[in-house]
């Protein structure tokens, strides 16, 4: 009798349960879409002029133009890349072929200052720190806002890769050697990876903490470095069976889980907590990605592009073929800034 | 450490000179190794010669590459569209500035005769031309073109333009007969070599450059390669193969050089100066001075 009671209560729960799904239904977390905020013709016409407000703001490219935009919208520079730009949260550079002077601007595109510089030049992401590199790609410095180099390091070998992180370097070079620079351009690691028949670095990636290292023809190789104490030391080394003879994209996405790293056939995500990875096919242009593990990835398809939004390791939550063949992606937070020649917007992730 | 160490470098690369051909079918030489250009050394050479195809200087195979408009690339490159080629015994050469889209992208082994592109004028450049530069991996240095490729028809003598003395901040032009106070002095010339296919002067870096006073050799260097000179912090920068001087040691300006030292004890001195080009062209200068207490 007692255990027809309790087999009673137990049904009854369970009808509850399903009662209790049915009249308040829970999101399951995994429902996605991307929500068009605004859309904006590059360059602005004339009467888009910034209003003043405080809101977080962005750089952003579309095509042969770049410029700052608020995340509401507002269009605060756009102007023509000369030959190159350097681009970082404080401003630019905006510079042409043949350049004597380095004219740094603020987001508005006020003058801040100018030195001379002979070379190209590259600032960190922050834009707190100005790089030089020669023409020729044998030399690297650091200017200060005079133009006066803080420190210089010249190389018989071209520099092929070049990645920053908190005032520290990483430079590759042709040669297939890789040095780790602190932020007073003093040499503290010559990282020589395991031989190849043809040594060469082709990619690297800086995070805090860790390194990655493309390297080599016959075979390619991905190292992956840790830091223990002041040296980097290698955890593991992969043949990525690529044969890649030029510069790779490689790079630690915003979550700290993933490593991006170009292969001949795509882009490999590699998950750096188990030995997980997944090829996404095409030649990339363009890639961001959030510290909540999503993933923008603008590939070239045909004469034009291929967009996928993804979580590593899972199926595209979005993908669409798009008729331009240059590309810009940039995340800040759940929103997406997307620019092609002639247009920027935003699109922002929502789930639920 | 007289011995020439570029005759050392092309020997341990184990190939005749003769081995390595002119990249272009026309070949005009606009600018040499070693020139200044405002902060670091010119690191190969110029080619004009108008709108042609580039051959390999030897059989090789592709290391690197890179299209400019085209390619991802984490460092701004100077050097345009360009290319590396590997040959034998660690020796590669560097293509830069080729026309966009001329480069076969998908071949990577090329024998002496197959095309690299065409002459371009991409990266940093003011017209079309091709910048080769030849590196020496084993060696580890970057070697002048001149020295391992055929010889260039050049009867243009290098060009002594001045002399200069400077003992304290500002350097005195030194002429004939003229009195200077004793002391140890820097010499500094303004020299260059001369551009053999135009009718005006068009400067081009000399190859040899010696300073004698009173018949004895104070100061020689040669423009023969580039190697890595740990300075003091040891941070590398590029500098002479033979004679270890840095970009800064050397230029005091675009043609003004420091060639080396002297001590003036008083009396008469005369300081000789020689210059060389890579073809063998010479030009000598002899300066009297009267040196005073």
């Amino acid at each position: 009798m007692r255990k027809h009671r309790s087999r009673r209560y137990l049904v009854l729960a369970f009808a509850l349960g399903l009662l209790y799904l049915f009249l308040f239904p829970q999101p399951s977390g995994r429902e996605a879409f991307f929500k068009p905020i605004w859309s904006r013709s590059i360059p602005p016409g004339p009467s888009a002029e910034a209003d003043g407000q405080q809101a977080r703001l962005s750089w952003f490219k579309a095509g042969r133009h770049f410029g700052f935009v608020r995340l509401d919208g507002q269009v605060l520079h756009a102007a023509e890349v000369l030959h190159g730009v350097a681009l970082s949260e404080l401003g630019f550079i905006n510079y042409p072929r043949v350049a004597d002077n380095f004219v740094f601007q603020d987001p508005l595109g006020r003058f801040l200052y100018a030195v001379p510089g002979r070379g190209y030049p590259v600032l960190d992401p922050g834009g707190d720190l100005l790089y030089s590199v020669s023409t020729d790609l044998t030399e690297l410095q650091r200017l200060d806002r005079d133009g006066e180099a803080l420190w210089s390091v010249g190389f018989f070998s071209p520099i092929t890769t070049l990645a920053l992180s908190g005032g520290e370097c990483a430079v590759g070079l042709l040669d297939g050697t890789l040095k780790l620079l602190d932020s007073g351009g003093k040499i503290t690691q010559d990282f020589l990876p395991d031989p190849s028949r043809i040594p060469v670095i082709l990619g690297a990636a800086l995070a805090p903490g860790r390194l990655a290292v493309l390297s080599g023809i016959d075979p390619q190789r991905l190292t992956l470095l840790e830091k223990r104490g002041a040296q980097y030391s290698p955890i593991q080394t992969l043949d990525t069976g690529s044969d890649l003879r030029r510069e790779a994209l490689l790079g630690f996405l915003a979550d700290g889980r993933f490593l991006a790293c170009e292969t001949d056939a795509g882009l490999a995500l590699r998950d750096l907590r188990r030995a997980a990875a997944s090829e996404l096919p095409g030649r990339l242009l363009a890639l961001s990605s959030t510290a909540a593990g999503l993933l923008a990835l603008g590939s070239r398809e045909g004469g034009g592009s291929r967009l996928r939004i993804l979580r590593p390791l899972s199926s595209p939550l979005y993908e669409r073929s798009l008729a331009v063949g240059d590309l810009f992606l940039r995340f800040l937070d759940g929103s997406l800034l997307l620019g092609f020649p002639g247009r920027l917007l935003r699109a922002d992730y929502l789930e639920g | 450490m007289k011995a020439t160490l570029l005759a050392l470098a092309i020997a341990a690369l184990g190939l005749p000179a003769a081995a390595f051909d002119w990249p272009l079918a026309r070949v005009v030489l606009t600018a040499t190794f070693g020139e200044s250009r405002g902060d670091h050394f010119h690191s190969g050479v110029d080619l004009g010669g108008g709108d042609q195809e580039i051959r390999p200087i030897a059989a090789g195979e592709l290391v690197f590459s890179f299209e400019e408009g085209q390619d991802l690339a984490s460092v701004p490159v100077g050097l345009g569209s360009y290319l590396v080629l590997q040959h034998q015994n660690g020796v590669r050469s560097l293509y830069a500035h080729l026309e966009a889209g001329s480069m076969p992208r998908e071949r990577k082994s090329f024998d002496g005769s197959g095309s690299l592109g065409r002459v371009g004028a991409t990266g940093y450049s003011l017209g079309k031309h091709l910048h080769l530069t030849i590196i020496d991996t084993e060696m580890r240095s970057l070697i002048n073109p001149l020295a391992v490729l055929p010889p260039l028809p050049d009867r243009q003598t290098p060009v002594i333009k001045e002399l200069q003395l400077r003992a304290g901040r500002e350097p005195a032009v030194v002429r004939s007969g003229a009195s200077f106070r004793q002391g140890t002095t820097e010499v500094l010339a303004q020299l260059y070599d001369l551009r053999e296919d135009v009718p005006f002067a068009w400067r081009m870096a000399a190859y040899r450059i010696s300073l004698y006073q009173d018949g004895r050799e104070v100061a020689a260097l040669r423009l023969d390669g580039l190697h890595e000179k740990l300075r003091a912090d040891g941070s590398p920068r590029l500098a002479l193969l033979e004679s270890g001087l840095a970009f800064e040691e050397l230029y005091q300006s675009e043609w003004l050089l420091r060639i080396g030292e002297v001590k003036l004890v008083p009396g008469q001195t005369t300081l000789s100066l020689f210059v060389a080009d890579y073809a063998g062209n010479e030009s000598s200068r002899d300066f009297l001075l009267t040196v005073t207490d």
